[in-house]
Order: structure tokens, then C-alpha cells, then sequence
């Protein structure tokens, strides 16, 4: 049973066709992958997915409610996850605040809790610093908890930002370009991780990105968005041997 | 171990501590009145009455500075009105105590007099906070200085709190205890609520609105008690302001007093609580300590060298004194 | 009627000193996106410049219009010369950091200037000669135009037309409309960005300090605290019309020049400073950009 619905969605800007007609359902305990050539609009529909843009028509559906119209955060809460393509890291917090910060909607402290720090704050706190350090560790990071994000090295700032974004107890994991600027060894570990976390957590995860290896290597299902549109859908042979997958991304002779 | 029982200790420190400031400042008399209500002046001069007043000035510049710390230092929200929020409390409280509670006694005077200026503050500061969430940056600031501007002036045409005269006869009841013990308790506040989960969602959203956004926090309703939480210690600040002084006029909140609780943000550091209060301590006892050197030279050069050291603390030390260091006790580890 | 259109001509001359000010702060938002809080100072330091150019420079010399255009061109050179000095020595070293950091230094300045002219001029009030043989013009139905507005209407026709000239006809405007898009590809494309802003800074001290000169002659009584207000409004007229945006500036200038003196006139005079505010909070909430301002606001 599809738990998300992206349903006829088209995306303008001005007279810009971002997207066109964009129709995929994903099912739980999946992961997918999303690929397609330099501008294709991948990113667009995780902003779509996400409500940082309204798609100008169409509709999104998480477990048959309509997300359209609604705010990002709002949509956060209902158990959207994502990473960002140029990463956007907390940089100036710690790496364990970084992670706590996922929590936000999920924790209940009031002001007067904070103020007069009570029983209640304090277990919460202890709850939150727990399962954060407990992602830090899944993703092997849990020694540098206590440095600014900013100071973390390129792979690990991704690694960071896929925690983080597990803190919000996703159903729907959404990862832009995870393995984009690492080398070979870092993305290989990544690429277990990444299937590691998804079966152990039976979430759903939809991934952008560009090494080839990776996709066809973990991705249960692969979507091809091509100028706006998806072209092509199925397992990684089906698309290795796709013409127009082909064409995309090598051209027409 | 118990936090509320830690937090009541702390508390009962800091009012012993308070009362111990009161003790020794009236010169060791243990009369009631000399503990709780002693007026400046009236104690027999441990201190001269206007080193008295400064620390007094001192600590009410602590708890302004620290209060625009949560929202411009913590939150990333530039506002340049300040001083607007202190101006609303300070003749809140003094119009409460004089035409409602003449007679009451002090502490209820005190007690329903910041209280009032804290509320009412935090309305203003929640009306302002919800009409200019879309503005960012020093957009924010220009309007919030708009607010602050506009505060002072409709409060020059009421002529019910004296208008252009000044608002005079207002009950001084504040000594130095009860203002340690006020800033002191305004900055365990403010720590507290940056070590909670909403103080973590402030620094997220000043980091990075967008990826607070994907972590579930709504910006907007952060900012929001942001402002309010801040209007309202800044609106008690004026509240202590006023009872210190006995006099008001709105000359004292002009935007100029805006820019100097910013400045003392910026020069102790922005981000750093700790910051807050040295730059509030530098930028309050600065101005009153070259006075000697007016003495000696004859003329006023202390305020051309306080503007003279903002300027050059921001060229040589841009990150500010502290830069986004804490001391041990201020620090969320 | 009558009264209506004396306020009009009272508003326009009070506009024409707000639009030589706000020019200064909008040139510079436009190439530094900083506010120059220092500026209403350097338009009170032209004011002053002016008289002691009178007092000790020429002490015989008759109101005359030769002796205006003399005052005019000192008070512009020496506020040019004060304008420069603070760009060199106190913004430029902080171009490249936070903004809030510049802005606190313009504050910082601001406050030096100040306290810095108390020192030197004295807090008190000091009167400002006459610079032109004053002559009331009666229009008929009691409306009165003083001959100093007629100065103050064609000076500042005359500086805005060559400030539109320097902005929109020669390579320093090129150059200095290029910063103001974006400073970093300015500086890309070779333009000296150093020298533009230096020249910016000539410029827009310059009109300010016209500006104090025009302003002393219309209001005589001058003190080292007169740029704090008319600077705040001159700001907000460069806000009104789209900051960043030159003829923008004039026309806010001008509507709130107008406004004020028609609430001064038919309202009343204690809202008189309200109004700028009021105009400053409505145009940021419904319009950020201004009257004349284009669509791109803030680099968040």
C-alpha cells in the first residue's frame, strides 16, 4: 500500500516548467532512488515534498492526507526527514546539539519547566541526549559529539546531517545527494550505512544522486526525472538498459 | 538529586546574598528597613550614594543587555527598539504604583508594578514580534526602531504621566540587594532557557531557518516568544529603572539608548551571555570612571573616549570581548 | 487654500534638506548595505564648518550670493573631508565582517562626532548668520515665500541635477550602480571598488554638508545634536523611496517634508516626529522596498 502520493504535480516558476505531471507512489520499508541529469528538478520535488514550495497543481499525499498548502515544519512533524544538497548543518552548535535540535516537536518541556529546570525538563533532557548520542553512534560519529558542526570534515558533516535528520523518527528519510564530495572508501561505508539504517529502522528512503554505483548498488526501486518529467521507473536493470534513461544522460547520436 | 529544591537553593542564596549586600551597604544595621526597603541615600555611606547608584544602573543595564541577548543573540533578530520596551515598562510600573497603589505596601507595589510592566510590555512585544516576523535582517531593525520611536513619543503627548515635564514622585524603593538579586535570577532565566529545547530551536533557526524548518520547529512561533520573553524582562528592567530613579522622562528612552544595550551586546560578544554582561559592565562603568580623568583635565572627553572605545573594540576584537565564550557557570556543559 | 499652499512651499524647502541628506545614506546603502548612522552628523559638522567659515574666514563679508556659494563649497569640502576620514579609518577595515559589526561602529562614530562637536563647538545653541539679504516675497493672500527658500529650492535643484549627472552619465556612476548589485563581482570585473566607495563617500558627505549649510540658514539656531533627528528622517526618506535608489530618495524625501509640515500644520506639532515613524514602520510592513525599490530585498 503507497503511504506517499505525488499525484499529477506540476511546479512553474513564472513560465519556468520545473516540473510537469510528476505521478510516483512510494511504498513503506523501501528505499528509492531518484535520479536524473544536472537540473532535472530532483531537488525541486524534495522541496515539494518537503512544502518549502507549493506545487502550482497536483497533489502530495502522506498516508492519504494532503500536504499541500501545508508548512514546512508542519510537514517535518508529520515524519518527513531530509538532508540538504549544500549541506545545512546548525555549524556554530555542538554535534550532539546539532541532533537534539530533532526533537524540538517531539519533547514537551515548558518555559516554567526550563526556568525552574524540574524533574520532568531534566529526564527529558537525559531522554533526548540519550537517543541523540545513540544516532551519533549508529553513524559512528558519537566521538566528536562535543565539537561545533561547522568544524567537522566534509563526510562527516553529511553523516551529521542524516542524524540529525533521524531524530525527528522519520517515516520518510529523504537524502539529497548523500555521498556527493566523498571519496570512494567514505561513500562505500556510507552506502551500507545508509541500507543498514533503512532496513534496521524500516523506513522509507528516497535518494538523489549521481554515483551511479551507489543507486544501482542498494536502491530497491529507482525513479528517472528527466526536465521535469519522469521518464522511467523500476529496478536498477530495468534502467541500465532504458533507452531513453540512455539518451538522458549520454544524448541522442 | 531534586532540581526543584536545587533551584529554591540557589534562590535562597541569592536572597541571603541580597540581604547580606544590604547589610553591609547601610553600614551593618539590621533593622527591617535598612535590609528590605533602605532608599539610596539614606544609609550612612559605606559607599558614596553615586557609586551606589551606578552599581544600581549597573545592574539594570545587565538584565537589559541580557534580555536582547535572547533575541538578538540567540535568536538572530536584529531589533533596534530596545529601549521602547524598557520605556513601556518603566511608566507602566510607575503609573500602577502612583494612581493604583498609592498606598499599598512596598512589596506589593513592587511586586504588582513589574509585574504590570512585564505583561504589558510583552503584549506590546508580542504585537510588534507578529506584525514583523516577515522582516529579516536590518529591516528588522529599522522597523523595531520605528516601534521604539514611536513608544517614546506617544508617551511624550500622554500628560497624564507628565508628558515633556517628566514623570516625577515615583516611589524609590530599589536597593542594590534586591537588583543583585533581580539580575542575578534574570540570568539564570536566560541560561535556562537557553540550555531547554526552545533555546536550542532559537539557535537553530538564528544558524539556519530553512534546516530548523525540516527539524520541525516553526521559526515564526519561536520568534514570537522570543520577542515576548524579552519585551518582558525588558519591561521589568524599566520597571526597576523607574523606582531607582524616582523620576522619568522620555528623553532617557530615545533610540540612542537602544543602540548602547546593542552595543554592549556587541562589544562583550554576540552569542555569549556572558558577553552580554561584561560588555553591559564595560560600556555602563566606562563613561563613569573617566570622570576622574575629567577632573583632571577639565574638560568632558569621557563620552568622545566611550565612543572612541566602541569603535575601536569593533575594529580590533570584531568577535567582541568574550567572542562566543562562556564563563563556566554561564556555560551549557 | 491659501494656508494649504504656504505649508506647500514650507514642506518642499524642508523636503529639499531631508533629499540632500537621504541621497548620502541611500549612495551609501546602495555600495555597503550599511546604514550610516554617522551621517545626520556629518550634515550637523557641514552646519558648522559653514559658520566658522563665516566667523573667521570671511568676518567682513555682506550676505551675498556669492558669499553663499563660498559658505556652501567650504561646508561641502570640509564634510567630504570628514566623510572620507571615517570611511578610511573606521569602516573600511571592517569590510569584511558582520554587518552588524559595521553598524555598531557607525553608531560608535556617530556618538564621537557628537560628543566630539559639544567638545569643540560647546552644547549650547550658536546662531547662524544670514549668508543671502533676506527678502520676503509676499505671493498674494498671505502666502509668503522667503527668499531663503528660493536658495534652498535651487541649490538643491542644482546638486541633485549633478549627482544625477555623476550617477547615471559617467564611469564612477557605472561603477558605483555595479557595486551596488553585487560588490564582490564589481570587484571581479576590476572596477576599484576602494576608490568607488571612497568617491561615494565624497559625495554623499558633501551634499550632507550643503545640506547643514541650507539647513542652518532656514532654521539659524544651530547646536551639535541638530543632525540626530533630521538625519533619523533623512534616513527614513531614503527607506521611503526604496533605499538604494537615488530618485527614490528625493521623492521620500520630498512626501515626508510635506507630510510632516502639513501634521505640523493642521494636526499637531508633538506628532510631528511621529509621523516619520509611522511612514518608516507602514513602508517596511507593506512595502519593504520601497516606493521606487525593486523586488530583491535582503540577502538572507
Amino acid at each position: 500500500m503507497a503511504f506517499l502520493e505525488v499525484e499529477n504535480m506540476s511546479l512553474e516558476f513564472g513560465g519556468v516548467k520545473a516540473c510537469q505531471n510528476v505521478n510516483f507512489s512510494l511504498e513503506p520499508g523501501i528505499l528509492y532512488g531518484l535520479i536524473g541529469p544536472n537540473g532535472a528538478g530532483k531537488s525541486t520535488i524534495f522541496n515539494v515534498l518537503t512544502g518549502i514550495y507549493a506545487p502550482t497543481r497536483g497533489d502530495v499525499r502522506l498516508g492519504g492526507e494532503s500536504l499541500v498548502g501545508k508548512k514546512p515544519f508542519e510537514i517535518a512533524q508529520k515524519g518527513i526527514g531530509r538532508t540538504f544538497q549544500n549541506i545545512r548543518l546548525f555549524k556554530e552548535l555542538t554535534v550532539l546539539e546539532n541532533v537534539m535540535t530533532s526533537f524540538y516537536s517531539s519533547s514537551h518541556t515548558t518555559l516554567a519547566d526550563m526556568v525552574f529546570q524540574t524533574k520532568k525538563f531534566s529526564s527529558e533532557e537525559d531522554e533526548i541526549r540519550v537517543k541523540s548520542l545513540e544516532l551519533l553512534d549508529v553513524m559512528g560519529i558519537k566521538d566528536l559529539s562535543d565539537v561545533p558542526a561547522g568544524g567537522l570534515p566534509y563526510g562527516k558533516q553529511r553523516k551529521l546531517e542524516i542524524a540529525r535528520a533521524l531524530g525527528l523518527n522519520p517515516k520518510l528519510l529523504l537524502l539529497d545527494e548523500p555521498a556527493a564530495g566523498l571519496n570512494p572508501a567514505e561513500t562505500r561505508e556510507l552506502t551500507n550505512l545508509i541500507r543498514d539504517i533503512q532496513k534496521a529502522r524500516n523506513i522509507t528512503v528516497l535518494l538523489i544522486e549521481h554515483d551511479m554505483g551507489l543507486v544501482m548498488n542498494i536502491c530497491e526501486k529507482i525513479y528517472v526525472l528527466v526536465q521535469g518529467q519522469l521518464v522511467c521507473e523500476g529496478v536498477a536493470d530495468v534502467i541500465q538498459n532504458d533507452k531513453r534513461v540512455i539518451e538522458a544522460y549520454l544524448g541522442v547520436d | 538529586m531534586k532540581k526543584i529544591n536545587s533551584t529554591l537553593l540557589l534562590i535562597l542564596m541569592f536572597l541571603g546574598g541580597a540581604l547580606i549586600i544590604n547589610f553591609v551597604m547601610s553600614g551593618f544595621s539590621v533593622s527591617p528597613g535598612s535590609l528590605l526597603w533602605m532608599k539610596p541615600g539614606r544609609f550612612d555611606g559605606l559607599i558614596s550614594p553615586y557609586y551606589y547608584s551606578i552599581l544600581i544602573i549597573l545592574g539594570i543595564n545587565i538584565i537589559l543587555s541580557v534580555s536582547l541577548a535572547l533575541l538578538n543573540g540567540f535568536t538572530g533578530l536584529f531589533t533596534m527598539g530596545h529601549a521602547g520596551f524598557m520605556a513601556i515598562g518603566a511608566y507602566t510600573s510607575a503609573s500602577v504604583v502612583t494612581f493604583l497603589l498609592p498606598n499599598a505596601p512596598f512589596v506589593i507595589q513592587l511586586f504588582c508594578g513589574s509585574l504590570a510592566a512585564g505583561a504589558f510590555s510583552a503584549l506590546v512585544g508580542f504585537f510588534i514580534g507578529t506584525s514583523c516576523l516577515r522582516l529579516n535582517g536590518d529591516y528588522l531593525g529599522m522597523v523595531t526602531l520605528g516601534f521604539g520611536e514611536i513608544i517614546r513619543i506617544v508617551l511624550l503627548n500622554i500628560d497624564a504621566v507628565g508628558g515633556a515635564r517628566g514623570m516625577t514622585d515615583i516611589p524609590v524603593y530599589m536597593n542594590l540587594g534586591s537588583v543583585f538579586l533581580l539580575t542575578i535570577i534574570t540570568i539564570l532565566v536566560i541560561k535556562r532557557i537557553r540550555d531547554g529545547r526552545l533555546g536550542r530551536a532559537m539557535l537553530a533557526i538564528k544558524e539556519n531557518e530553512m534546516a530548523a524548518n525540516m527539524m520541525g520547529i516553526n521559526p515564526l512561533s519561536i520568534k514570537v516568544r522570543a520577542f515576548v520573553i524579552s519585551s518582558f524582562i525588558a519591561g521589568v528592567a524599566g520597571s526597576f529603572f523607574a523606582h531607582s530613579e524616582g523620576y522619568l522622562s522620555t528623553q532617557t528612552f530615545t533610540f540612542t539608548k537602544s543602540f548602547e544595550v546593542i552595543a554592549m551586546n556587541v562589544v562583550g560578544g554576540l552569542g555569549s551571555l556572558s558577553g552580554a554582561i561584561v560588555g553591559a559592565g564595560i560600556l555602563t562603568v566606562l563613561p563613569e570612571g573617566l570622570r576622574k580623568l575629567q577632573d583632571l583635565t577639565g574638560i568632558d572627553i569621557r563620552m568622545i573616549i566611550y565612543a572612541l572605545t566602541m569603535v575601536l573594540i569593533m575594529i580590533l576584537r570584531p568577535q567582541g570581548l568574550m567572542g562566543n565564550k562562556e564563563w563556566k557557570w554561564l556555560s551549557s556543559k | 487654500m491659501n494656508e494649504f499652499i504656504q505649508h506647500t512651499i514650507n514642506g518642499l524647502a524642508l523636503g529639499s534638506i531631508y533629499a540632500l541628506v537621504a541621497l548620502g545614506y541611500t549612495m551609501v546603502f546602495g555600495v555597503l548595505q550599511l546604514i550610516n548612522f554617522a551621517h545626520g552628523d556629518i550634515f550637523m559638522l557641514g552646519s558648522f564648518v559653514g559658520l566658522y567659515f563665516i566667523r573667521y574666514g570671511i568676518p567682513n563679508a555682506e550676505p551675498s550670493f556669492l558669499t553663499a556659494i563660498m559658505v556652501i563649497i567650504v561646508a561641502m569640502a570640509g564634510s567630504a573631508l570628514i566623510g572620507v576620514i571615517i570611511e578610511k579609518f573606521a569602516y573600511r577595515p571592517l569590510r569584511k565582517s558582520p554587518r552588524i559589526n559595521i553598524l555598531i561602529t557607525a553608531i560608535g562614530v556617530s556618538l564621537l562626532l557628537e560628543y566630539g562637536g559639544q567638545l569643540v563647538f560647546g552644547a549650547s545653541p550658536q546662531f547662524f548668520p544670514d549668508i543671502l539679504p533676506r527678502k520676503n516675497i509676499d505671493l498674494g493672500g498671505n502666502i509668503i515665500l522667503d527668499s531663503n527658500q528660493i536658495t534652498i529650492f535651487v541649490i538643491s535643484f542644482v546638486l541633485m541635477q549633478l549627482l544625477q549627472f555623476m550617477v547615471f552619465k559617467t564611469q564612477f556612476g557605472r561603477a558605483m550602480r555595479a557595486i551596488s548589485h553585487s560588490l564582490e563581482t564589481a570587484n571581479l570585473i576590476g572596477i576599484n571598488v576602494n576608490k568607488v566607495i571612497f568617491i561615494t563617500f565624497i559625495i554623499g558627505s558633501s551634499l550632507a554638508g550643503a545640506a547643514g549649510v541650507l539647513y542652518g540658514v532656514a532654521y539659524p539656531k544651530i547646536d551639535p545634536l541638530l543632525g540626530v533627528l533630521p538625519g533619523l528622517k533623512a534616513f527614513i526618506a531614503a527607506v521611503l523611496g526604496g533605499i538604494g535608489n537615488i530618485t527614490g530618495a528625493v521623492i521620500g524625501a520630498l512626501i515626508l517634508g510635506l507630510s510632516e509640515t502639513y501634521v505640523a500644520g493642521y494636526i499637531s506639532s508633538t506628532y510631528r516626529d511621529a509621523l516619520a515613524f509611522v511612514i518608516l514602520i507602514l513602508v517596511l510592513l507593506l512595502r519593504p522596498a520601497g516606493l521606487l525599490g525593486s523586488k530583491k530585498i535582503e540577502k538572507v
